[in-house]
């Protein structure tokens, strides 16, 4: 009961806002090459990419 | 009115099952804790897999800078795994974004998945975008300060939810989205009444997707696109512990160039859907809110992704010195 209680009290809880927020920049070619990457596997390519990219990936 | 119908039969018999259902979220707890579980183990076997497989090519690549011969191949070939690895991984997290979305809902239409990340020009990148349309916003005006959405999650710390992007633009004057024509939907586009909230979470439960044509046309440019989105959703991937606690490795944030006295955002993954009211409605700061607190798991997961990219590349003094001199950094 006390354990639901707590439960209930955690979710009633709310993240406050912050207002020190800083951005982390990339390196623009980096990000570059990543995205095109990304476009090469076209949406519904994802899944079926997924079994080769993992073989690359345990290489 | 175009294409509104009922679910044929199986939305009717839907109904006669379950009696009528009103939230965005019709899904069991079964159902969305076993999405987290199948995500997550697929995550832990692809993360770890990238993880040993970058620390093996950058151990290949500091052999070779230690002894001094010529590293230009092992640097070529970190370089390529480690990025090519990244995208993989940020396609996987997008595609179980939009699958967690398509499957805890009874919309015929999953929803648009953006990872956006910042480069030093301040521009965004939208590294992954799921479905990838055919016309998306025009490199130039990518940059966080032209969304409203970005901006407050920079601002304020917390995710952007809007479910009624027609009432937002035309009930808030400072609304801006490089992707909507923000002045002729203020001059010419009437809200619809069946985008409310009751009607919209009953259609999109119960009947088949609306085709708002005079919204579609409300988009910047001449291109009339198939499915404008009307609500959005955006979560910042981000350690959140560490602002409170100061927890986050002191080292760790002096290498990677991590803000160790603010909250470091890394970047943000957005939500777009064509209709109203498609994401659950609690306030964006309550644990309540189902979608958010999915969506940070998937942003967390994201985050382990970047760090270890960036702990291998500008957090490493190998990879540094190969790439000055090569000339590719100063």
């Amino acid at each position: 009961m006390i354990k639901a209680k707590l439960a209930s009290a955690e979710l009633e809880k709310k993240m406050d806002k912050t207002a020190n927020n800083y951005i982390v920049k990339f390196s623009s070619e980096s990000l570059r090459r990543i995205r095109t990457y990304s476009n090469v596997r076209n949406s519904d390519g994802w899944q079926a990419n997924m079994k080769n990219n993992a073989n690359r990936l345990s290489d | 009115m175009n294409t509104v119908d009922v679910k044929g039969w199986g939305g009717i018999l839907n109904i006669m099952r379950n009696g009528i259902r009103y939230k965005a979220i019709d899904s069991t707890l079964e159902q969305i804790t076993a999405i987290m579980r199948r995500d997550i183990c697929h995550f832990q076997l692809h993360y770890t897999n990238y993880q040993f497989g970058v620390s093996q090519k950058h151990k290949a690549l500091k052999d070779a800078f230690t002894k001094k011969v010529d590293c230009t191949e092992r640097l070529e070939s970190f370089i390529n795994f480690v990025e090519n690895g990244m995208s993989v991984l940020f396609g996987d997290i997008a595609g179980n974004t939009r699958n967690y979305f398509d499957t805890t809902r009874h919309h015929d239409t999953p929803p648009r998945v953006t990872i956006y990340l910042v480069d030093e020009n301040n521009r965004l990148v939208d590294l992954v975008m799921i479905p990838k349309p055919s016309e998306s916003v025009p490199d130039d005006k990518l940059c966080i300060d032209n969304f409203t959405s970005l901006t407050t999650v920079l601002g304020e710390g917390i995710p952007y939810l809007v479910n009624s992007i027609p009432a937002e633009i035309m009930d808030d004057d400072s609304y801006f989205h490089p992707e909507f024509d923000v002045d002729r939907i203020r001059r010419s586009y009437t809200k619809l009444f069946s985008d409310r909230k009751p009607i919209s979470i009953l259609r999109n439960n119960y009947l088949k997707p609306f085709i708002d044509r005079n919204w579609n046309q409300m988009k910047i440019g001449n291109d009339i696109t198939i499915n404008l989105h009307k609500s959005h959703l955006v979560v910042p991937i981000t350690y959140r512990a560490h602002l409170d606690k100061n927890s986050l490795n002191k080292e760790m944030v002096r290498l990677l160039k991590l803000d160790g006295n603010g909250r470091s955002i890394l970047g943000f993954i957005c939500v777009d859907h064509m209709s109203t009211y498609y994401f659950n409605d609690h306030s964006v700061q309550s644990y309540k809110n189902i979608d958010i607190n999915i969506l940070y798991v998937y942003a967390d997961l994201l985050s382990l992704i970047i760090v270890t990219y960036l702990t291998y590349t500008v957090g490493s003094s190998t990879y540094t010195e190969c790439m000055q001199t090569k000339g590719e950094i100063k």
